[in-house]
């Protein structure tokens, strides 16, 4: 009993003086007066802090296209007279707290962030991880306000302060990614460390576990941030604020993020572990980074189709589903029209595929360019482009019945629909890829960098990963660590049958990237 | 000092023929065995197998390719004819057809000839008899030494001739 009494007065007087505390600061959005005392770690004043926000807020309005930089140029100046302009308000050409707040105010009447609307492959967590995530940045600081579990504005800003005190991307939104970023800057080394090690790398792509038990193992903090695609993480790599130490690039643009002198050469010789690589997998690798002197390999997977085998039965009774032509061939599509085919909107690897279904088997610049805009000319109106992070969900849930797209992704909705999909390497051709880890040229911390490196070569580690991102590793030994779902799943690790009618995704040249952009620009009109 | 029950005196019974049925093997009958396979046993004074045991090709300095039957219960295939003749006859072929000979002894466990055809196909150009060559190395099969770098080096001269050598089922 007394203990009971006791711990209610004490949440009472807590959750009074929180509400206290708030009061004072004044609710984000209900003041116009700028603010001597912004959020806890929010540096103090700096032009540069408060136009990189504005300049992230107005890009997500899509008032604004270039990449947040924190200077103020024309493009910023145009995004706020813009906004400026569409909500009423006095033009003005400095970002002040009332500029912010007020687009804060816009943008949360305006776009439903509260239910987890994000360009990107990361959704909000639920309710549960939303109230420890707030409960977290309490613990650190960073006033959430209320334990309710709803994303509000306060845990919002709450949130940008703890991803600028980590020097990461800052976006305010508590992902998975943040919230485990949350939880070991509580429950981890990470405070007491003397060493550092900033990681980057795709979302959804590791095991929490395996950075809390790196960090105790080694006592290095880490940091951990995800970029969105390899556009971001050249721009990354080049801003260079605050560089990182370890990034996870795809395979094919190592080549010109080394000739651009954004990666190190990686000191292999203090790497333990490399012997566990899977020298198939290495020799694969060079396909791209010729030496392999900036990289090795993390994980591979391959682009191919993915189905629901009730719904295309359907829709073509007896079709043999691993072939290119079920979305690249128009009279095909068109039967499956009725339950929805597609492509991922992933440019750089649908064209290629593309290319390959119009006849060019190897890639070869402006002829492949040409045999893939011709195939996808055909199909205008009949096959869809499918966002990114729309992929998995219109999969599982079958709103789309057959679609080209990333082997991982299609084991994420198998996983999300109970078995209700396949994924094949189609025999007409797929794509084989591997993502890199490699060091960029920057980075303050290399110890750590080939440290961690050397941590992620344990076959139990990569194992773990691989387990749980449900992608296959190039570890020799992880085999016998891995869980049998994951390493008898052929969408994982296809057959070598299969795999030898997939190629390595290629390298695109820059006149490349921009007759892709173009074609793309175009089909996905 | 306890009497001994029945069931105790059984399993000190079965310890001690166990512990003789151990010392015999070791001592003897493993020889008998073995005399029959590929390698010449090494020296086995020691009861205990504590060290590492030789792998199945052991780190022979020799290159030459010894009859390398495997110790195992399928019926030993009929020893492989004299390497000498099977590389003439490799000379005389196509990389390509090299190649694919070499891909077939190799599925039907002939290693030492699979490897006069691969290493045939290798030189002469072929990109595919690389891979299978490379697996050989990494295995230590046909009487080549188990060399993760050597089979690396051959994967990656694959990987210049345009093909993936990649395993499945990891």
């Amino acid at each position: 009993m007394k203990i009971r009494t006791f711990a209610l007065l004490a949440v009472l007087s807590g959750s009074g003086w929180m509400l206290g505390t708030a009061q004072a600061q004044g609710f984000v959005f209900g003041t116009d007066k700028p603010k001597a005392d912004a959020p806890a770690a929010a540096p103090a004043g700096t032009r540069n802090a408060k136009v990189e926000t504005a300049q992230r807020l107005l890009a997500r309005m899509g008032l604004f296209r270039e990449t947040p930089s924190g200077t103020l140029t024309p493009a910023t100046q145009e995004a706020i007279r813009a906004f400026s302009v569409q909500n009423g308000l006095a033009p003005t050409n400095q970002v002040t707290d009332a500029l912010l707040n007020s687009i804060r105010r816009v943008i949360w009447q305006t776009q439903n962030w509260s239910s987890g609307n994000y360009k990107g492959r990361e959704k909000l967590v639920d309710a549960a991880g939303l109230r420890e995530a707030q409960i977290l940045l309490g613990k650190l600081g960073f006033n959430a306000g209320p334990l309710d579990g709803t994303f509000g504005p306060q845990t919002q800003v709450a949130t940008e302060a703890f991803q600028e005190s980590q020097a990461v991307t800052v976006d305010g939104l508590i992902t998975a990614t943040v919230l485990m970023n949350l939880r070991r800057a509580v429950n981890g080394v990470g405070a007491s460390a003397t060493a550092t090690v900033r990681l980057l790398n795709w979302p959804d792509y590791i095991d929490p576990s395996v950075l809390q038990d790196f960090e105790k193992e080694h006592n290095v903090r880490v940091v951990y941030d995800i970029f969105a695609s390899n556009d971001d993480l050249q721009a990354k790599l080049q801003t260079g604020k605050t560089p990182y130490d370890v990034v996870f690039p795809t395979a094919n643009t190592v080549p010109a993020l080394a000739s651009k002198g954004l990666l190190g050469k990686l000191d292999k010789a203090s790497l333990k572990n490399l012997s566990n690589i899977d020298p198939r997998v290495d020799a694969t690798l060079r396909a791209w980074d010729k030496e392999g002197a900036y990289s090795l390999p993390y994980m591979w997977y391959t682009v191919g189709i993915a189905w629901n085998p009730k719904l295309t039965a359907k829709a073509f009774p007896g079709r043999a589903m691993d072939s290119l032509t079920n979305v690249f061939d128009p009279e095909v599509a068109r039967r499956f029209q009725s339950c929805g085919v597609g492509v991922v909107d992933s440019a750089t690897d649908v064209i290629p595929l593309a290319a390959m279904a119009g006849g060019q088997k190897k890639w070869d610049g402006k002829n492949s360019t040409n045999a893939a805009a011709q195939v996808l000319g055909r199909l205008a109106g009949v096959v869809k482009v499918i966002p990114t992070d729309q992929y998995i969900d219109a999969l599982a849930t079958g709103k789309i019945c057959v679609a080209i797209g990333f082997s991982g992704d299609a084991v994420q909705a198998q996983t999300k629909s109970h078995g209700a999909v396949e994924y094949r390497v189609p025999v007409d051709g797929g794509l084989l890829a591997i993502d890199a880890m490699a060091v960029p040229a920057n980075a303050k911390n290399k110890r750590e960098a080939h440290l961690f490196i050397d941590y992620l070569l344990r076959p139990q580690v990569i194992a773990k990963i691989s387990n749980t991102v449900g992608y296959a590793n190039a570890n020799l030994k992880a085999g016998e660590f891995m869980s049998e779902s994951v390493k008898s799943n052929p969408a994982v690790v296809p057959s070598t049958a299969s795999l030898s009618h997939s190629s390595p995704i290629p390298i695109l040249s820059e006149q490349d990237q921009q007759e892709i952009t173009r074609i793309w620009a175009k089909f996905s009109k | 000092m306890a009497s001994l029950t029945p069931l105790s005196k059984g399993l000190i019974g079965l310890a001690v023929v166990g512990a003789m049925a151990s010392a015999v093997w070791h001592l003897g009958l493993k020889e008998r065995f073995a005399a029959r396979t590929e390698t010449p046993p090494a020296a086995t004074s020691t009861p205990a197998r504590t060290d590492e045991p030789a792998p199945l090709a052991p780190p022979a300095p020799a290159t030459s390719p010894e009859p390398s039957t495997i110790p195992a219960p399928t019926p030993a295939p009929a020893p492989a004819p004299a390497p000498a003749a099977t590389t003439a006859q490799a000379a005389k072929l196509s990389a390509a057809d090299n190649a694919e000979i070499g891909r077939k002894l190799l599925d039907s466990g002939d290693f030492a000839q699979a490897r006069v055809h691969l290493e045939r196909a290798v030189k002469d150009g072929d990109g595919g008899a690389a891979c299978h060559l490379g697996e050989m190395t990494l295995k230590g099969q046909g009487g080549i030494p188990a060399n993760q770098d050597k089979a690396a080096a051959l994967f990656q001269l694959a990987q210049s001739r345009n093909i993936i050598c990649f395993a499945s089922g990891k």
